[in-house]
């Protein structure tokens, strides 16, 4: 648990409102426009970004859809920049030629702990991908929790953690970031 | 060798004539054509040995997981007397499905159509307003939930067959059993599960998948090379071992040279050490001394890989080997629906199994690095085999034709002392083609 969830958070203001919202916007952008230096950039040193596995399960265990020991990301800062580096290799073949992305980022939502030093955001999210010249595309769609901490001058990820509407996946790899 | 110059690549219409006698060229019509595909779902899936759950998945009584034997849906339960039992996951009334999720514990199942109940053993309990619509005359006693007349469970593995006149696990596996030993029965607490299969479709037919992991040790150093650049993955040139079986099975070992920094018996943790020395014989232990990596394909479609990993860039997390047991299953002629667990050994701390988990779900899960790149592939090779020019050429399984069989290895199996091998693969497809072609069952042995 975070800090930001010990304490008693509060639906954040206006201007904090906005403020995560243009943070949120730019780092979709940034993903879209493959500025992936730029994105690791904006993430936290101690930063975790985990996508656990979803289920279908009966209405009564809906508490348990969500595997709590296996996911389809299991990250930190190191393994996000040895990605990266892999994109940078002549040899990622499943990004070259690269995937084409769009990060929409809906329904936000923001609370702040009580100096505004950190916020947690809810979103809903839908990443579109389409690849070489093929007529279908891939969309994956879910809810997204962010904790952000004031940085020196913007926003970082600290923690994100991406939950799926879907139990089987139909997009053959996830390749991209999201 | 194929005449190529004929209409189709030299390669017949029959099902025996799409595989080369010497196996070295196979038609790219097997890889998409859907009359092949509904042919191998008979021919091939209702005939074979399939893998369809852990043990350890459903480790309670009343635990059940839903899963497929080819494309037939299957309930895996574990009875009150604690007895595996598995069942068409299909009402006998109307056919539907008496489960629809993928996981759960129940003592019934009861179908939503028109009630009829089962216990999880598969018998027919309940029958609404039996005496008024059925006069008392349906024998219920008959109309159990179907179950595949064979099922057994091999350390923990659970496989099903559901051709009546299948020959026993053991004479279907033949020499892999003592692979299958090194894989899933190197502790004296057996492996367990790690939570809940991840599951993707991918653009491509089922063989491509179990075609790379019966033996391709040829694509690591294009394919995966993003890796060996950057130094998560073996060091300096690689040796190894292919082996294959009559029965159309393959493993591949792929060694790291002498000198090399990495560490010994893929990092496995001293309690499960200490517990192989019960377990495996030396020469099984030796196998795992120096590998990188060693993955296989039990025919058809149930494949493992047990691989070390140098680092994912990570400084808290050691060199660290995972074991990834995987199905290929044959959704569509051209969609494979892949599901891929984790074990890891009951005996191994919590750090090691923490580790071990990420370092897949980092390299070979759906998002891996590793998977990534094959699954590219994989779904642009069926891209460019769809038109009816490619379906008149073969693929090319000449690699490795001049190895020479190891006779000093201490295991079962034709062992060739090469990592560039394509023997396994065309073991494989000896094997389809049989069961395609003459109506072997899958399993029996091939001269």
């Amino acid at each position: 648990m975070s800090v930001a969830e010990k304490r008693v958070r509060a639906a954040a203001g206006v201007e904090l409102y906005l403020d995560v919202c243009q943070f949120l916007y730019r780092e979709a952008r940034t993903l879209d426009e493959a500025r992936f230096d730029d994105w690791l950039a904006m993430l936290a040193e101690d930063m975790t970004y985990e996508m656990p596995l979803t289920l279908t399960r009966e209405k009564a265990e809906q508490a348990r859809v969500y595997d709590p020991e296996m996911q389809y990301f299991a990250e930190n800062i190191h393994s996000l920049r040895m990605r990266v580096a892999r994109l940078g290799t002549e040899y990622a073949w499943a990004e070259d030629p690269p995937t084409r992305t769009r990060h929409l980022i809906h329904n936000v939502e923001v609370e702040a702990n009580e100096d505004e030093s950190e916020v947690l955001a809810h979103c809903a999210f839908v990443a579109y991908a389409n690849r070489g010249a093929l007529g279908d595309w891939d969309v994956l769609v879910g809810r997204r929790d962010d904790v952000l901490v004031r940085a020196e001058r913007d926003w970082k990820i600290r923690r994100r953690t991406l939950y799926l509407d879907q139990a089987v996946l139909g997009n053959n790899s996830i390749s991209f970031f999201l | 060798m194929l005449d190529d110059s004929s209409n189709r690549g030299g390669l017949g219409s029959d099902y025996g004539e799409l595989v080369a006698p010497d196996q070295t060229e196979v038609s790219r019509r097997i890889f998409l054509d859907p009359e092949i595909h509904a042919q191998e779902l008979e021919r091939i899936f209702a005939r074979s040995w399939l893998f369809v759950a852990h043990a350890s998945e459903i480790p309670a009584p009343g635990d059940y997981v839903t899963r497929l034997t080819g494309v037939d849906p299957v309930v895996v339960a574990r009875t009150e007397h604690d007895e595996i039992k598995v069942f068409h996951n299909s009402c006998r009334h109307r056919g539907m499905k008496v489960c629809r999720v993928d996981k759960g514990n129940t003592s019934h199942f009861r179908c939503p159509y028109h009630g009829w109940t089962y216990k999880n053993d598969g018998h027919l309990v309940g029958v609404p307003a039996y005496k008024v619509a059925y006069g008392n005359t349906l024998d219920r006693g008959r109309l159990g939930l179907v179950e595949p007349p064979h099922v057994r469970v091999l350390h923990g593995l659970v496989f099903v067959n559901w051709d009546p006149d299948a020959p026993t696990l053991e004479d279907y596996l033949g020499g892999l059993t003592w692979y299958l030993e090194i894989v899933s029965g190197k502790t004296e607490g057996g492996m367990e599960i790690v939570g809940t299969p991840q599951r993707s479709r991918i653009k491509m037919n089922w063989k491509l998948g179990a075609d790379n992991f019966c033996g391709d040790g040829y694509h690591v150093a294009i394919t995966h090379r993003h890796a060996l650049e950057l130094g998560l993955f073996g060091g300096g040139t690689m040796l190894g071992h292919t082996i294959h079986f009559d029965e159309g099975h393959g493993v591949r070992y792929q060694n790291y040279p002498p000198g090399v920094p990495l560490p010994e018996f893929n990092a496995l943790p001293d309690e499960v050490l200490r517990s192989m020395e019960r377990t495996l014989s030396q020469e099984q232990r030796e196998t795992l001394r120096n590998i990188t990596v060693m993955h296989g394909n039990v025919f058809p479609n149930f494949s493992f890989v047990d691989g070390l990993f140098t680092t994912t860039g990570d400084p808290d997390l050691p060199p660290i080997s995972f074991l990834n047991v995987r199905q290929w299953q044959p959704a569509g002629p051209d969609i494979t629906e892949l599901w891929s667990w984790v074990l890891v050994p009951k005996e191994a701390p919590q750090w090691w199994r923490d580790a071990s988990r990420i370092t897949f779900v980092r390299s070979h899960g759906t998002s891996g690095t590793f998977d990534q790149d094959d699954v590219e592939i994989w779904s642009n090779i069926t891209d460019a085999n769809r038109g009816p020019i490619a379906q008149r050429m073969a693929f090319n399984y000449e690699l490795g034709q001049h190895a020479e069989l190891d006779e000093d290895w201490a295991g079962p199996g034709h062992s060739f002392k090469a990592d560039y091998n394509e023997a396994n693969q065309r073991a494989f497809y000896r094997r389809w083609a049989q069961a395609m072609g003459a109506g072997v069952p899958a399993g029996a042995h091939v001269p």
